[in-house]
């Protein structure tokens, strides 16, 4: 029977979208598993890479795949709440089709709402869900000498890729320069292991604090040829910004430049002060505020000619709620911030405090 | 009784604000599991009805049993989960089935029309004479605002037929059928949705309901198809009596204040509050009661706090009481009884001209200064 007759059906019979639906809430796995955006799994390990950071290795769906440098959207259910985090997974290809596992690692944010729940509210065989593996920071089939530059947990891609890759034998060289803290780096026993194994993988361990940060001195010191290598940059965003500037200043092509960015806003991080661009999805319009507005995103999108619900304007009939594709709003009724993440929001009681994107 | 004044209405304000604020606070894995846990109930009476309604051929008492189930997933499904889901009760799980915006249950009217209606007219505007179009429903006379007509002799008739019918009428009403399909058109009401948008959904959503129950589920029952039919009926009609029952017992009793558009013009939070107060009226009973009411016997702290969740209700209404003594605004709440024969007593008086302006039901410009 074909999808639409069943839909008809079910609509008809059940009012639910489909048959799954209508029995989904007598079944474990998260309600999200029952389309296609999601994946059910389940915590198969933890492990404390450090007292900041840890691994969550995942059993997975046979139907999940991914591409190595690639990161998931991770769906637990907090205190009632679904809520979803976007993770890069650090395990190899071998290990997926191996054991069906996967390995998210994670960063604990010293004031963030979701990782430090996770480290402590989950458990082994807790019932979580994945997305599709996402992204674009993968390795080009032609890149056979590329140099990696890592910092901070932006190590994580960079693990799935060599730990894939070196096992396939698809570079003649790589270089890892790894830019950490003190003695914070991690996974050092498996990249210590890949060296040994692979004698193409240079490894190097940057300390931040004696040794700063990315420069060229350090570039030639370890990588004299890198302004003919493809480097890939995954950090924060400010390591992005500050190190594609400097490889563009050395002469290094726009186009072997290949970056991941790690991006996590904290509420404590806010400055309530600062222009704000809200970004309107489907519309495909921008709008700036300017720091002295305080304007709620109701009357922001009605006085740019942007079509948007609404009812009663003081946030108690909820017709003006509206996708919230990332971007912090503060919720003038419940004097709360919002996520950094997606979420339903309603515009009329929603200011923005960072830069927005709406689905309208 | 006296109107409280601008300074006692913004304490007012701040004290339901922070009532509101406290529950809010602990909302989380409580809150979802029960909203869950009663899904599961009413699925299972579902399943469970339907099937004892086929066995009726077995024994009579299976049917009973069976349309009794059933009508029991109706009212679940139509009051504690889906009146207040599709308020966004629960919006803050997202989850994808328990969402105000995705939402549809067992009932003739569709659920984004009801949202559309229902959240933002009636709940905005509670009572106000020419907004609300939910006091009365364009069918009753309950107030002397509206002025006498031949036809309002017999509307403990039209009443009855009404409760009978509920399903439908709500579904009518929701979409301003008056205007949609008969061309009444009231100057101060601008519609979002065309007429054509609004008639569509009456037709596919009342369609699939009358589908369901008066042919699929029937004719799946092979031979016992009258059986089925029969029980589908009688289980639409409990729950059609029931909830505009208890609908009606909300906003209806003889204690609930009727409003002008102008006494509510720039209307302040505080003035909105005791408006809500003044304009709903609860239903005392115990634990299922009010499960089964979907808590609206809780109608005074539901028009305070809408997109609450709901079995919160009961401990709200104990500090809300509080706040309604310490300020002198009446707490209309009386047993089922007592609130019932309330609201008879008010369809039936109004049915006859009444001579003067006073009459026994208040106005808020009746209340002295």
């Amino acid at each position: 029977m074909s999808r639409s007759i069943l839909r008809t059906l079910s609509k008809t019979l059940f009012n639910t979208e489909s048959f799954t639906a209508y029995f989904a809430p007598f079944n474990k796995a998260l309600p999200q598993t029952n389309n296609n955006d999601f994946y059910a799994a389940k915590v198969a390990n933890i492990v404390d890479n450090n007292n900041e950071i840890f691994t969550l290795a995942l059993k997975v769906d046979s139907k999940f795949n991914f591409t190595p440098g690639q990161y998931v959207e991770l769906l637990v259910e907090k205190n009632g709440s679904f809520i979803k985090r976007c993770f890069s997974i650090s395990s190899s290809i071998d290990q997926l089709k191996e054991y069906r596992t996967i390995d998210l690692t994670i960063k604990k944010q010293v004031s963030g709402k979701v990782t430090p729940w996770l480290r402590k509210n989950l458990t082994l065989n807790t019932q979580v869900a994945i997305s599709q593996a996402k992204g674009e920071f993968v390795l080009n089939t032609k890149t056979k000498h590329p140099l990696f530059i890592a910092s901070g947990s932006g190590i994580t891609p960079f693990k799935s890729l060599l730990m894939s890759h070196l096992a396939s034998r698809d570079f003649n060289q790589v270089t890892l320069m790894y830019f950490e803290r003190d003695d914070k780096h991690i996974f050092v026993k498996e990249f210590e292991q890949l060296a040994q194994e692979y004698p193409q993988f240079k490894l190097i361990y940057i300390n931040t604090t004696k040794q700063g940060r990315l420069s060229v001195e350090l570039l030639k010191q370890y990588c004299a040829d890198f302004t003919n290598r493809n480097i890939y940059l995954c950090g924060s965003a400010k390591m992005i910004t500050e190190n594609t500037q400097l490889l563009l200043n050395s002469a290094v092509p726009k186009t072997h430049i290949i970056s991941e960015q790690f991006t996590s806003i904290q509420v404590t991080d806010l400055n309530l002060k600062q222009d704000r661009i809200i970004n309107y999805l489907k519309s495909n319009k921008t709008v700036s505020q300017i720091k002295e507005e305080q304007n709620n995103l109701l009357s922001v999108s009605q006085s740019n000619n942007i079509q948007a619900n609404y009812g009663c304007g003081i946030g108690m009939c909820h017709e003006c709620k509206c996708k919230k594709h990332s971007g912090i709003v503060f919720n003038t009724k419940t004097q709360r911030y919002s996520d950094n993440g997606e979420e339903d929001i309603q515009l009329c009681i929603s200011i923005p405090v960072t830069h927005v994107s709406l689905g309208l | 009784m006296n109107k409280i004044n601008e300074d006692q209405m913004s304490s007012l304000a701040l004290e339901l604000n922070a009532v509101r604020d406290k529950q809010l606070s602990e909302v989380g894995e409580k809150d979802a599991n029960y909203i869950r846990n009663l899904i599961k109930v009413q699925r299972s009476a579902e399943i469970i009805g339907r099937i004892l309604i086929v066995l009726g051929f077995i024994s009579p008492i299976l049917w009973v049993f069976g349309v009794l189930s059933l009508s029991l997933s109706k009212i679940l499904d139509n009051m504690e989960i889906g009146h207040n889901v599709l308020h966004g009760q629960y919006d803050w799980m997202n989850d994808p089935y328990i969402n105000s915006q995705k939402f549809e249950w067992d009932i003739a009217c569709d659920a984004a029309s009801w949202r559309r209606v229902h959240n933002f007219e009636h709940h905005t505007y509670t009572n106000i004479i020419g907004k609300d179009r939910d006091f009365g429903y364009g069918l009753l006379r309950l107030s002397n605002d509206y002025p006498w007509r031949l036809k309002n002799l017999w509307q403990s008739v039209i009443y009855f037929i009404l409760s009978v019918l509920f399903q439908w009428g709500v579904s009518f009403h929701e979409l301003a059928g008056e205007r949609v399909f008969f061309g009444k058109k009231k100057e101060n009401r601008e519609s979002k949705t065309s007429d054509e948008q609004l008639k569509k959904a009456f037709f596919s959503k009342g369609g699939r309901q009358i589908v369901k129950d008066y042919i699929i589920f029937p004719a799946l029952a092979g031979p016992f198809f009258l059986w089925v039919l029969a029980g589908n009926l009688a289980a639409n009609l409990i729950r059609n009596l029931w909830t505009s029952t208890i609908i009606f017992c909300g906003h209806f009793t003889s204690g609930s204040f009727t409003f002008t558009e102008k006494e509510c013009e720039n209307e302040s939070k505080g003035h909105w509050y005791y408006r809500q107060m003044l304009g709903s009226s609860n239903i005392t009973g115990g634990k299922v009661f009010h499960i089964l009411t979907g808590h609206l016997s809780f109608q005074i702290e539901h028009h305070l706090f809408p997109d609450v969740p709901a079995h919160r209700y009961v401990d709200m209404s104990k500090d809300v009481k509080k706040i309604a003594e310490k300020y002198g605004v009446p707490y209309n709440t009386g047993n089922f009884a007592k609130q019932y024969f309330s609201v008879l007593k008010r369809v039936f008086y109004f049915s006859f001209p009444v001579r003067g302006d006073k009459t026994l039901y208040p106005k808020y410009s009746e209340l002295k200064k």
